[in-house]
């Protein structure tokens, strides 16, 4: 087993190097010219030189990939050209917003309500439990994340004013001191009522409209899951020997059910990581996702590429930590 | 002798495999709308010049005069901040959606498929180098690495579609890999082989058309997601920009007008919505009928 972790981080080490030289093709050679693209249009020759030097683009590529990447190994991401601040600073002020939203959106609006109610159809199959969940999980699939966002934010912020419009906390409130770096624990663990229940309100519709399209394919595949367990034979087991309708429904039915649709959630985790791009530029979250747009805009090269990575990183993590749970849902399971 | 039966099928399905197909297909409403969807989709992009009623506010038209004006009978989808017709838009904006996503999947097929044949079937380092490169592709979410793309090319609907596709082929080398893995122990392969064919051969005239579900599948459901990610592009403004129709763009424009033109965003919304929907139940349907034990793939 340890082994095994040991081999993935390995192999999930490789593959962020692999990712480190696409981003950096991406950033130095398919631009004509890097530092005049991230001098802007009207900046004049010396500017434009002066930016090369700055940021060392004047050197042979080999030479600026190996300063990056021994940077990188420094924990130095290089310096961003929009804030001008080191670029591993701006990640972890934005990183924590981001991963707060995502967790918080995949698990409250994601797995809990989809896992529930793909049982739930299942076992009440064809009543109307089941009616009324299989349309919503369908529709929910094509449904775009951030016009989603668009609507839930013109509708229920702007026009009823029943949530903040966006944000992560009202402005005059001061965030909650620093633990976790995630407002609604840290609001919490020190007792901050009051911004626990501002960040509440702020982060609602955004997680909302991140979750709608992992709730509706984590609620497809759970009730799809759901009913071939239904008609295995031990399901059958259990009723013939009188075990009660609920023990079968959690220890049964949701238990074998769990396995392909924990997949699922580790999957729709590494989506919600591209899709709180779209949603936080909405709800102008700041977070990764935000300062990825900005940077993209502004031709911040060493930006993107810190988020490129540091999302890759949270990807390799995702899919080592769902394959690691399989073991547990499914004792079956071996790891070579 | 069984082996030589075998080859018999290799060529496709046989008649009554496809007529089961086809019983499956058909006997799903889901799939006939979806079918529906997509048929309808495609004649409207073909015929949008003909049926747009203002031809002229497709592109750069402006009409002060009336400018955001809710629908009507006039203007079934109301008007933008130019006085341009939105219905007209959105109808035209198919015809960019659908080219967009016909070429992104195209390009990523036409990349990921080959590669995903000569690494399933090859095996060896082959295997290894290409399955490797397409783990750095997977290892971040498309859209994001899409971006750099665009910022490092300039923003613009072509250098979208083209930061799409370079995003896109990964999947299929993944999905082709792992099919040709099964198929290459086939009877019928191994029978080929006996017979002396050259690998190019079996590889594209058996192997190939044994991977074809799981591709038809991947690529109506691809079709989708690439719509909905050039439309995610145009509205952070990366991608098509105004004045093309393209739906994720006219989106962004209406943005700051919600609170006095609700129709300007919604419309343009709903479009990439049933479109997405439309591929996606037409690739359910298709996986449904083709290859039942794909469902976790293409739920992913």
């Amino acid at each position: 087993m340890l082994a095994y972790i040991v081999r993935r981080l390995f192999f999930l080490a490789l593959t962020l190097l692999g990712l480190s030289v696409v981003t950096f093709f991406i950033s130095r050679v398919v631009p004509s010219d890097p530092a005049r693209l991230a001098a802007g249009p009207y900046a004049t020759d010396e500017m434009v030189q002066k930016i090369r030097q700055e940021f060392g683009l004047d050197k042979p590529l080999a030479v600026q990939y190996w300063n990056y990447i021994s940077g990188i190994f420094r924990g130095d991401f290089g310096r961003s050209i929009r804030t001008r601040r080191p670029v591993s600073q701006d990640l972890g002020r934005f990183y924590p917003a981001t991963l707060e939203l995502v967790l918080f959106s995949l698990v409250v609006f994601g797995a809990i309500p989809g896992v529930t109610l793909g049982v739930l159809s299942a076992y009440y199959h064809d009543r109307w439990v089941d009616q009324l969940v299989r349309p919503i999980s369908i529709i929910g699939l094509g449904l775009p994340g951030f016009w989603l966002a668009l609507m839930l934010q013109s509708l229920i912020a702007s026009k009823l004013g029943l949530l903040p419009v966006g944000g992560r906390l009202s402005l005059g409130l001061s965030s909650p001191m620093s633990i976790t770096h995630f407002f609604l624990i840290d609001s919490l663990v020190t007792g901050n009522g009051r911004a626990f229940l501002d960040a509440l309100k702020h982060i609602l519709l955004p997680s909302i409209s991140l979750a709608f399209p992992a709730f509706a394919s984590i609620t497809r595949l759970t009730r799809a899951e759901a009913l071939d367990v239904l008609n295995a034979d031990y399901v059958r087991t259990a009723w013939a020997k009188g075990v009660s309708g609920r023990w079968v429904l959690w220890r049964h039915i949701l238990r074998n059910a769990l396995i392909p649709t924990t997949t699922m959630i580790g999957l729709r985790f590494g989506w919600m990581l591209g899709g709180t791009i779209m949603v936080e530029t909405v709800f102008n979250w700041p977070g990764l996702g935000l300062y990825a747009v900005q940077a993209a805009t502004f031709s911040d090269f060493n930006a993107i590429m810190g988020v490129t990575l540091l999302i890759g990183l949270n990807f390799g993590v995702a899919n080592l930590i769902v394959d690691l749970l399989y073991g547990v849902l499914d004792p079956r399971i071996r790891y070579e | 002798m069984s082996d030589l039966r075998g080859m018999k099928t290799i060529k496709g399905r046989s008649a009554t495999e496809t007529r089961r197909v086809m019983r499956v297909f058909l006997r799903n409403p889901l799939s006939i709308l979806g079918m529906s969807m997509v048929i309808a989709f495609f004649v409207l992009a073909a015929f949008a010049p003909l049926l747009v009623p203002y031809p002229e506010d497709v592109s750069g038209a402006i009409h002060m005069k009336q400018r955001h004006l809710p629908p009507s009978s006039e203007h079934w989808f109301g008007t933008d901040e130019v006085g341009r017709d939105l219905f007209s838009r959105v109808i035209y904006g198919t015809r960019i959606s659908l080219e967009i996503g016909l070429i992104v999947v195209a390009v990523g097929a036409g990349i990921g498929v080959p590669l995903g044949l000569v690494a399933g079937f090859f095996g060896g380092w082959t295997e290894q180098v290409i399955m490797r490169i397409t783990d750095i592709f997977l290892a971040v979410p498309g859209i994001l690495l899409a971006i750099a793309i665009v910022a490092a090319l300039g923003p613009g609907m072509t250098n979208a579609m083209v930061a799409l596709s370079i995003v896109w082929w990964p999947g299929y080398v993944r999905i082709v890999h792992g099919k040709v893995k099964t198929v290459r122990e086939e009877a019928y392969v191994e029978a080929g082989r006996a017979l002396g064919l050259n690998s190019m051969r079996i590889l594209f005239r058996h192997v190939l058309p044994n991977c074809m579900s799981p591709i038809l599948v991947k690529a109506s459901m691809d079709m989708g997601m690439a719509i909905l990610s050039a439309a995610g592009l145009g509205f952070i403004g990366i991608g098509a920009q105004p004045p093309i129709p393209e739906w994720g763009a006219i989106i962004s424009e209406g943005r700051r007008y919600f609170s006095v033109a609700w129709w300007h965003s919604t419309f343009p919304g709903l479009a990439i919505w049933f479109t997405v929907l439309g591929f996606n139940f037409l690739g359910d349907a298709l996986r449904d009928a083709l290859d039942p034990k794909m469902r976790m793939q293409a739920l992913s």
